[in-house]
């Protein structure tokens, strides 16, 4: 029960916390390797929780379906060029972003 | 004290140029010029240095790119990197361009640096280390009397460089990170490319990467 209240916790903290931002803004984590990129068909949130209780297995599982991947030069010119603004979260040592269309 | 520095966070990708002053002396180098060069040479001027090299830890773009202007300006020697990153400086202009960098120009370094060099700046000297994985060519620098290091982009505070690059090498850069600087002490106060400064006994501690604990 503690556990479930902690997750949930972690859950609302990495919600407040996740907010739009500009590529150009993300620029100095991806020069020192931090960003990530993740799939539209995951949960943003759900990700951060699950990288912060170090699930190994989970993440794994993401990276072989590709559903997880590290920004490459090519992805961060696009990014730069189109000017994009991405949902982003930080899950120290991680900035996990998405590509995600706002529906507002 | 024997050296003084100043950070300066350059470019877009906010790539620590570091300005380190010997106290002695008044000389001063230029760590990794990356762009920025105005509030560089503020820096150098608050500093009171006279400017007598640049020095490099590797040949990425963020790290090297005002290098040569400020050779030419300042007319002053660029030592390092190694000349395995030969090939990242020949493809500056093509990455500044791709990246939306001022373009820069390619060069040629006026010294090349391997594993054993000294770099001196004034009175001061620097231990050159070569730490290949995140660039094939990528040196460190450590001031011994101070136990301070300039690691470019080998080790963050709770990170690693990235190896995804041509030539880049994961397991090469554990190896540089393990075998080449940890055994150097953990009292040494490292400078990375970006972020906050660290000690390596602290990343040796809480590093995700690198620490004893997953290494053993």
């Amino acid at each position: 029960m503690a556990e479930e209240n902690q997750q949930e916790q972690r859950r609302a903290d990495f919600l407040a916390q996740t907010a739009r931002i500009a590529f150009t803004e993300l620029q100095r984590y991806f020069a020192a390797g931090r960003l990530v990129k993740v799939s539209d068909e995951l949960d943003l949130i759900e990700v951060a929780v699950q990288l912060s209780e170090d699930n190994a297995r989970q993440f794994e599982q993401w990276l072989e379906q590709e559903k997880l991947d590290g920004v490459n030069d090519e992805q961060a010119a696009l990014w730069l060029q189109e000017d994009r603004v991405l949902w982003a979260v930080v899950a120290d040592p991680w900035v996990l972003v998405q590509e995600r269309k706002c529906a507002a | 004290m024997s050296i003084k520095v100043t950070i300066v966070p350059v470019t877009a990708y906010q790539q620590n140029c570091s300005i380190l002053k010997c106290e002695v002396t008044g000389k001063a180098a230029i760590v990794d010029p990356g762009g920025d060069i105005d509030r560089v040479l503020a820096a150098v001027e608050q500093l009171g240095a006279s400017v007598e090299k640049i020095i490099l830890t590797h040949g990425h773009m963020d790290h090297c790119a005002a290098s040569d202007v400020l050779r030419q300006q300042l007319s002053v020697p660029i030592e390092g990197p190694h000349e395995g990153d030969r090939f990242w400086i020949d493809k500056l202009p093509e990455w500044c361009k791709m990246s939306n960098f001022p373009i820069a120009e390619a060069f040629e370094p006026d010294r090349w640096l391997v594993a054993g060099d000294t770099v001196t700046v004034g009175a001061q000297t620097l231990q050159v280390f070569h730490c290949p994985g995140h660039t094939p060519g990528h040196v460190v620098f450590v001031h011994d009397g101070q136990r301070v290091a300039w690691v470019g982009d080998v080790i963050f505070q709770g990170s690693i460089g990235r190896t995804d690059f041509p030539k880049g090498n994961h397991d090469e850069l554990i190896n540089s990170i393990r075998n080449t600087l940890f055994p150097l002490g953990d009292d040494i106060t490292f400078i990375p490319g970006h972020g906050p400064t660290s000690t390596f006994g602290r990343e040796r501690q809480s590093n995700p990467f690198v620490a004893d604990e997953r290494y053993g």
